[in-house]
């Protein structure tokens, strides 16, 4: 083998180049703010998202029957009559129907009233294992008839309430009997009835908004679906995951472009920065960069060891900005459960991977000033 | 053919106006084994004979001959390559590379030469020894002396067996006793090792060690062999 192992080499010229700390210092804070800001978008995203994975992807109903045009839980309107609710569950191949009831209700304290009134989602549910029901409870337990809800922990924290104490919904008493996780929207929290209780107060709630369907095992969830929109061309029908595809689009759909953009400009924040101090090293550098490449050091060396330098000072501050954000997502999820952040190792591995490849990219001006480095400057003292 | 070879060799500096004829037909030749010094004032071109001489310039017309290699018909690739494997450099100011250690300054040479790993490291420490380095290996070069830094700079040179070796006012910065040991180290190696060395100074010292001497005047060689 010729020459010593590249990587020691390489971080023997690296090392040649050393960074003033105090800057280092600065550039490395400015990256890990960066990624904590493109980390936290991502984990938001990923809460929600995560969040109606969870909540509708749970298996029992192979099938989601909704209002023509209507193909998810979260923005819909529209109801199924009870006439066309008997016609599915009279289907052959359905081998169970769960009604779910859904309507956008106002939460308001008892004691404080409007004043901290706030929007939810309430979905009445068949409990304690019905379609759309709560994914967890974490404390207290299912509704169970009129005037029983269980709400979001973060609707709840929001709002000053716990357990057992009474709200009103669209005006009307309830009782908290049930605390639940994994029903935060970030826009919006669920809040849960007991699906007969809803209907008996009529005016919360009206007519079915979704049916939930079991299939009999001999027949194909697909031929029975087309079979019903065949029937019934005022209802749609969908697999679970296509519903659940749909339902996770609404929830993103609106704020993705703009967390995307946000992203991108803490890349590029981040990508300046090194870029900055990069080239002020290779100024403050310049005698040592012409040493090198009077003895010979082939410019391939001296470039991988700035593109080297500017991968450490990238996964320093991804590192240091990876760590806040999971401080920060504990102490939100301790103090203010509205926003969720759910941080996932793929997600992290590509927040890494877009701020190192954005570092390599920042060296590319240092690395045109270093190509431009005359080998005679060794001479002069 | 000799090591170091130049033959009626120009090279203008700078451009336009401020253009200067910093060689002018120059021509020049030092064997192995022979110590040459060029002589002149500040800015009579002993930097840029040596710079061309090694390649790191190309010459405007005329020919160099570098370790038996016409350096004048070579692509800037080949230069580069030659210099690597067969040219040693001692600068003024040792320019040792600050945040490493003698030890690593000189295997960041033995690198770009090509050494393996293991010739490298029996090189260094053999060198290391022999120069009375041995004990400041894992130091950096804030914490020598100015001799130790130019003697560990003379290791760097020598760590890749090079036929050539150039030194630019080697001696400048230091005080007479180091100012004597260091022209006598290139007195030496270049007989015990049989290096073309030469020397671009001031110091009266080299002049005692040296087989010839080649005198700049604006760009001309106005004296020949002693």
């Amino acid at each position: 083998m010729r020459g010593l192992p590249a990587l020691r080499a390489t971080r023997l010229v690296a090392r040649s180049l050393g960074v003033r700390r105090s800057r280092a210092l600065l550039a490395v804070c400015g990256v890990a703010l960066s990624t904590l800001l493109v980390a936290v978008q991502v984990a938001a995203t990923r809460g929600v998202t995560s969040t109606v994975e969870r909540y509708l992807g749970r298996p029992g109903f192979e099938l989601w029957v909704a209002p023509r045009g209507i193909d998810n839980l979260l923005r819909a309107s529209g109801t199924i009559d009870a006439e066309l609710v008997e016609a599915v569950e009279r289907t052959r191949g359905v081998a169970g129907v769960d009604r779910v009831l859904r309507q956008i209700v106002s939460l308001a304290p008892v004691q404080r009233g409007r004043a901290a009134q706030r929007m939810a989602l309430a979905v009445g549910y068949r409990p304690p294992s019905g379609a759309a029901g709560p994914v967890a409870l974490i404390a207290g337990r299912h509704p169970a008839g009129e005037g029983e809800v269980a709400l979001d922990r973060a609707a709840a924290h929001s709002l000053g309430l716990r357990l057992d104490d009474e709200l009103r919904v669209n005006g009307r008493r309830a009782t908290i009997v049930g605390l639940t996780t994994g029903s935060n929207l970030l826009a919006t929290q669920l809040v849960f009835f007991h699906v007969a209780a809803a209907e008996q107060a009529g005016a919360l709630f009206g007519d079915t908004s979704f049916l939930a369907l079991r299939v009999a095992p001999n027949i194909a969830p697909g031929a029975l679906a087309r079979a019903l929109e065949a029937r019934h061309p005022e209802l749609s029908v969908y697999s679970r995951a296509e519903f659940l595809a749909n339902s996770a689009r609404e929830v993103s759909i609106g704020v993705k472009p703009l967390l995307a953009m946000i992203a991108l400009l803490g890349v590029i924040v981040a990508g300046v920065l090194i870029a900055l101090l990069l080239q002020s090293t290779v100024e403050d550098r310049r005698s040592e960069l012409a040493v090198l490449a009077a003895l010979g050091v082939r410019f391939s060396r001296v470039a991988a060891a700035v593109v080297l330098r500017a991968l450490r000072l990238a996964a320093s501050g991804v590192g240091l900005g990876l760590l806040a954000a999971w401080a920060l997502g504990a102490w939100l999820d301790r103090y203010r459960p509205t926003i969720q952040l759910a941080f996932e190792a793929r997600d992290l591995l590509l927040v890494s991977l877009v701020f190192c490849a954005g570092a390599a990219l920042a060296s590319f001006a240092p690395l045109l000033r270093v190509a431009r480095v005359d080998p005679i400057e060794a001479f002069r003292s | 053919m000799r090591p170091i070879e130049l033959c009626e060799v120009v090279k203008r500096r700078g451009r336009g106006r401020a253009a200067v004829q910093a060689l002018r037909g120059v021509s020049l030749a030092v064997a192995a084994g022979e110590l040459c010094l060029l002589e002149g004032p500040s800015g009579s071109g002993k930097t840029t004979l040596i710079a061309v001489a090694a390649g790191l310039l190309g010459a405007d017309a005329g020919e160099v001959w570098l370790a038996g290699r016409p350096l004048h018909a070579s692509s800037p690739a080949e230069r580069r390559r030659l210099r690597r494997a067969s040219v040693g450099f001692v600068f003024q100011r040792a320019q040792l590379l600050e945040q490493l250690s003698v030890l690593e300054n000189i295997l960041v040479q033995a690198d770009a030469a090509g050494l393996s790993r293991r010739t490298a490291a029996r090189e260094a420490a053999r060198l290391l020894h022999a120069l009375g380095l041995a004990e400041l290996a894992g130091r950096r070069p804030a914490e020598l002396s100015g001799g130790e830094e130019q003697r560990a700079a003379v290791a760097r040179a020598l760590v890749h067996a090079p036929q050539v070796v150039f030194a630019d006012e080697p001696t400048a910065s230091l005080d007479s006793a180091n100012g004597r040991a260091v022209a006598a180290l290139l007195r030496e190696l270049a007989r015990e090792r049989g290096v073309a060395v030469l020397v671009a100074t001031h110091d009266a010292r080299f002049r005692e060690l040296a087989s010839r001497s080649v005198r700049l005047v604006d760009g001309a060689a106005t004296e020949g062999a002693r």
